[in-house]
């Protein structure tokens, strides 16, 4: 469904101005966005593609869906090539930027739909089909008709995914498609989301920097960092790997700053000691125990490593 | 061909009827607008007056049905232009903020798209003035105001390729919307709604070439007032290839583009 193979992408920005000769005759630098991309997403997938503000992403989307046209690279996105076969490409996808409204804020969320099925070349009774179905799926009936500027940002990026979903799109590229909502809002675009996925097996491409959204709809997260993949994993592969740590903080009775303690401790604050246990090579109790020793233990907090903790680690990594 | 024909037809239609939602949605502004800019247009007229009070009927060969003929197409042609291709004055913008980003994930043409996407309210005071102007012009003769009208919508290809020319060149040099607005409205239009017979030398070989003005006004007002088609020999293929440059530059210019992250919403 989608196959991206050594996509790179290269940008010229001015450099740096010293002098007034640079102003005049200013000086150009290459810079490589994406060096070397390539993946393959088949039919059906929820696949999260993310990384650092500026790590490629977009700049990767943009190549995937015939924005941006790669330096070098080929991409094959249903069958077609986004660079030569943009309008082709069009009837197959759909795309969702978080930061960019696909709707005219002056009009009800229905004359933006209304249009899509010009531009889309749909049958005028079928669009209304169609409109008449997401609207009861997604449960806009009320707002439908309100001009897209007096609705709130979560019933906009409702009516937004409506929006995207009107040519019924065989893959859908999300970019940041939660950014700005609450948590009640967030988790109910994610089902939608789900459910399309569920419904059409409709290929779900997304990015965002809510790791949440990832565990949450993702059977894959695939990380660029640098405009290089540095993982590309099953989300159940990457928690297996990196998620078998577990964060312990004892609290004693006393003061524990000045102890020293023969195992790695993350932290000592006051009475308080916070460890790793890494449970393929200790257990918890084992480690306890040892902790034990030192004092007279108030209570113990357990929890295990978070997604979004083990991408940030990641990141932080490669920086 | 014709299948393509068709959708074009229906996507034209479905975004011209989306602007004039738009236009009613903010309907006291649009009603303002079209009002000021009538009246605004008016004005010349009553100047003129005056001129002609004051200096006798004709001025060096120059009657005040010349002038009505000078203010009614121009105007006519710039409505027509703006009012339903408004989204050419957003192309510089459009192409600064990353707004074409959109436009390129939707099977249709990218700059028949973005002409679509929005009307310019005021340009319809333009409209309406070009068009009550004419029948006096034509002093209610309907064949010459038919013509008249035919003649106006090939004149408001000339503004909408000028100013897309203008405003897509964003790519390569930045923001050009001052640079527009001084050809559009200082030089273009000024050019237009005074007699051709004042100008010469330099003046009038850019008014037949950078600055159309004389395919925009003098052309069309030769044709309707003397009924002299052989000058469609030199509009019809001059409009031709203004679209073809528009085209060759809007290619060009397509594929120097690159999104920016901007935040963005449609209005």
């Amino acid at each position: 469904m989608i196959k991206v193979e050594n996509l790179c992408k290269t940008f010229e920005r001015p450099k740096k101005k010293k002098g007034l000769m640079s102003y005049l005759k200013p000086e150009k630098e290459k810079f490589e966005a994406v060096k070397g991309v390539s993946f393959q997403v088949n039919r059906g997938e929820m696949v999260a593609f993310v990384g650092p503000n500026g790590a490629g992403k977009s700049t990767t989307i943009k190549m995937m869906t015939g924005i941006v046209h790669p330096t070098s690279g080929r991409v094959d996105i249903a069958g077609l090539d986004p660079t030569t076969q943009r309008k082709k490409l069009a009837y197959k996808i759909g795309c969702l930027f978080g930061q960019k409204s696909g709707l005219w804020m002056h009009l009800p969320a229905i004359d933006t739909y209304k249009l899509y099925g010009a531009i889309y070349d749909i049958d005028e009774e079928i669009v209304m089909k169609r409109i008449n179905e997401l609207v009861e799926m997604f449960d806009i009936q009320e707002i439908i008709n309100v001009p897209v500027r007096k609705l709130s940002l979560g019933q906009r990026m409702i009516c937004e995914i409506v929006g995207i979903l009107i040519h019924e799109p065989e893959i859908i590229f999300l970019d940041e498609p939660t950014i700005g909502l609450d948590i009640v809002v967030k988790e109910k675009v994610r089902e939608l989301i789900k459910e399309i996925n569920r419904r059409r097996k409709t290929t779900v491409f997304l990015t965002s920097h809510d790791i949440s959204d990832v565990e949450k709809m993702c059977d894959r997260v695939i990380i660029i960092d640098k405009g290089t993949i540095i993982i590309d994993e099953s989300i159940n592969k990457l928690k297996e790997k990196y998620m078998r740590e577990k964060i312990i903080t004892i609290t004693y009775e006393e003061n524990i700053e000045d102890r020293t303690f023969d195992y790695d401790v993350d932290s000592k604050e006051g009475n308080k000691v916070t460890i790793r246990v890494d449970e393929s090579k200790n257990s918890v109790a084992s480690v306890l125990n040892e902790f034990l020793k030192y004092g007279k233990v108030v209570d113990v907090e357990s929890k295990s490593v978070s997604l979004e903790e083990v991408i940030y680690d990641i990141y932080t990594k490669q920086g | 061909m014709l299948t393509a024909a068709k959708s074009y037809l229906r996507f034209i239609k479905m975004s011209v009827i989306k602007n004039m939602k738009a236009a009613i949605e903010y309907r006291k502004s649009f009603v303002i607008q079209t009002v000021f800019m009538f009246i605004n247009n008016f004005f010349f007229l009553i100047f003129w007056n005056i001129v002609f009070d004051v200096s006798g009927d004709n001025i060096k060969g120059i009657t005040m049905n010349d002038i009505l003929y000078l203010w009614s197409i121009p105007t006519m042609s710039y409505g027509i232009a703006f009012f339903f291709f408004g989204g050419a004055q957003k192309l510089g913008d459009y192409i600064i903020n990353g707004g074409i980003d959109i436009l390129l994930l939707q099977p249709k043409n990218v700059i028949i798209n973005a002409l679509l996407s929005s009307s310019d309210f005021s340009a319809f005071g333009d409209l309406l003035y070009g068009f009550l102007i004419g029948l006096f012009a034509v002093q209610f003769d309907m064949t010459k105001f038919l013509l008249l009208i035919i003649l106006s919508c090939v004149s408001a290809l000339f503004f909408i390729c000028t100013n897309v020319i203008l405003r897509v060149i964003s790519v390569w040099v930045g923001d050009t919307s001052n640079v527009e607005h001084i050809y559009t409205y200082t030089m273009l239009i000024s050019f237009c709604t005074y007699p051709e017979n004042i100008y010469s030398g330099i003046i009038k070989f850019l008014m037949y070439t950078v600055v159309p003005a004389g395919y925009i006004a003098f052309i069309p007002i030769k044709i309707i007032s003397a009924f002299d088609f052989s000058l469609l020999l030199i509009l019809i293929p001059v409009a031709i290839i203004y679209i073809l440059l528009t085209v060759l530059i809007c290619q060009k210019a397509l594929k120097k583009y690159e999104s920016t992250n901007n935040v963005l919403l449609r209005d």
